[in-house]
């Protein structure tokens, strides 16, 4: 052997992707080529070739030992399972590189949850670059999720009673607020759904309502509060009002008017006045 | 509406339930922690399934997940517990009905191959069992490619040696 052989060895890890075929077939050929006459080469090829066992055939039998029984009811369980709740955050996230792609993600998502159909998607739902506000992110990822919404959507839940009346109690207990029906049914506007969601580690409340006129609607509340004064903006086709009220952040959002919208906060502004 | 990924995701999880139990068994070598492997990782994938990326193997990206509950949520609690890692050969047993000669060297081979370090035993079990090209198995393990490499190098060189002392001389046999 030379030492010129010897500054090119390949190493055993090298030997190992040529054993298995992982090589490319120039490099293939090379180190074929050189175990014809490098012996010390040839003695490691052989060692490592004699650490290969009949793997796949000795763990075959372990197959056979899966509790199948139970892990088929395990997956039934999973499968029956209500959809989890979605995270906005990284909802938001993905949404960001191109409404194109955004669309797609969208439709993926909604198709979890229940018969949901998905609404053409303004190109003003970006979020502008650059805007640090973490409270607009969370009004962007709101209307962003909203966009989902049509009066479809919402028109074969029941009205208000049932399910979304039992959440309220539990979706208040995470809030530190108390949602009674006195306080979030709204005039003319019956509940549809009130889910929870995680927003940036944050309990959000989602309180969907079916307007006759306009379609979907939400109350949306989080803890954290905020700059107390209202604001009302627009993205998308959606209006949004939001503000904040002690440690809580209130928003309506939906395609409803403005004003209707303004008129419907400050009902439910007053109703949360008193803490608790 | 429906979504690709999310069907194909609900549809085909029961077709790789034992794959994935074998696979949380490879790993921590307990069959119960295997079983609750293959419940996290189902709830996990229907929870990410519009993450899924149809026209790529599903199995493959099941097994990501459950390598990585198995890094991120497991792994660290089964040792802080203190129940450590059974011994392979009590816990791999094979009934008594399988106890016929290829069944004693399966059982030889699978010995050998959990008492390697993890990340070898891991690795071997993907490519060598799994069949998993070298580039899958560095995806589902989050590693370079070279560390797949050096790890089946090691874990050959191990065995190698053994082969060379005459430790699994009825390998061969198993072969045939």
């Amino acid at each position: 052997m030379t030492r010129d052989n010897n500054a090119a060895a390949p190493s055993d890890a090298e030997l190992v992707a040529y054993l298995d075929g992982e090589l490319s077939p120039a490099e293939s050929v090379r180190i074929g080529q050189r175990l014809t006459t490098d012996a010390q080469l040839a003695a490691r090829v052989e060692r490592l070739t004699a650490g290969g066992r009949p793997f796949r055939q000795a763990f075959e039998p372990l197959l056979a030992q899966a509790p199948a029984d139970r892990l088929d009811a395990m997956l039934d369980a999973a499968l029956a399972r209500p959809d989890p709740p979605l995270r906005l955050r990284s909802l938001l996230v993905r949404f960001r590189p191109a409404i194109a792609a955004a669309a797609a993600a969208l439709m993926v998502v909604g198709a979890g949850l229940d018969r949901l159909v998905v609404a053409p998607l303004g190109a003003a739902l970006t979020t502008p670059a650059g805007n640090p506000d973490v409270s607009d992110d969370w009004r962007s990822a709101v209307a962003q999720y909203l966009a989902l919404y049509t009066r479809d959507t919402l028109a074969e839940a029941g009205d208000g009673a049932g399910d979304s009346r039992q959440q309220l109690a539990s979706l208040g207990k995470r809030l530190g607020l108390s949602l009674t029906p006195e306080r979030v049914d709204l005039p003319d506007l019956p509940l549809k759904r009130a889910d929870l969601y995680d927003y940036d580690d944050k309990p959000l409340a989602f309180l969907a309502y079916l307007d006759p006129r306009s379609g979907p609607v939400a109350l949306c509340i989080t803890t954290g509060g905020g700059s107390e004064a209202r604001r009302v903006e627009r993205r998308g086709d959606m209006n949004i009002v939001s503000w904040s009220q002690g440690p809580h952040s209130f928003m309506l959002i939906g395609r409803a008017s403005s004003g209707t919208l303004q008129t419907l906060a400050t009902t439910v502004a007053s109703r949360f006045a008193q803490s608790g | 509406m429906t979504s690709a990924a999310s069907e194909l995701v609900r549809s085909g999880l029961r077709a790789h339930l034992a794959r994935l139990w074998r696979y949380g068994l490879v790993l921590s070598s307990r069959r119960d922690v295997a079983e609750d492997l293959v419940q996290a990782t189902c709830l996990r994938a229907l929870e990410r399934a519009d993450q899924f990326q149809p026209g790529t193997q599903l199995d493959r990206w099941l097994f990501s997940i459950l390598h990585s509950i198995w890094l991120n949520e497991v792994r660290a609690r089964q040792i802080r517990q203190g129940a450590g890692f059974v011994d392979a050969e009590t816990s791999l047993s094979f009934d008594g009905a399988r106890q016929m000669e290829n069944g004693l060297m399966a059982a030889q081979v699978v010995r050998e191959v959990q008492r390697l370090p993890e990340a070898q035993r891991n690795t071997v079990f993907l490519v060598y069992v799994e069949g998993l090209s070298y580039r899958e198995a560095a995806d589902v393990l989050g590693v370079p490619i070279g560390t797949i490499m050096s790890r089946l190098a090691a874990a050959r060189d191990t065995l190698g040696r053994r082969t060379g002392r005459g430790e699994t001389s009825n390998i061969e046999e198993l072969r045939r």
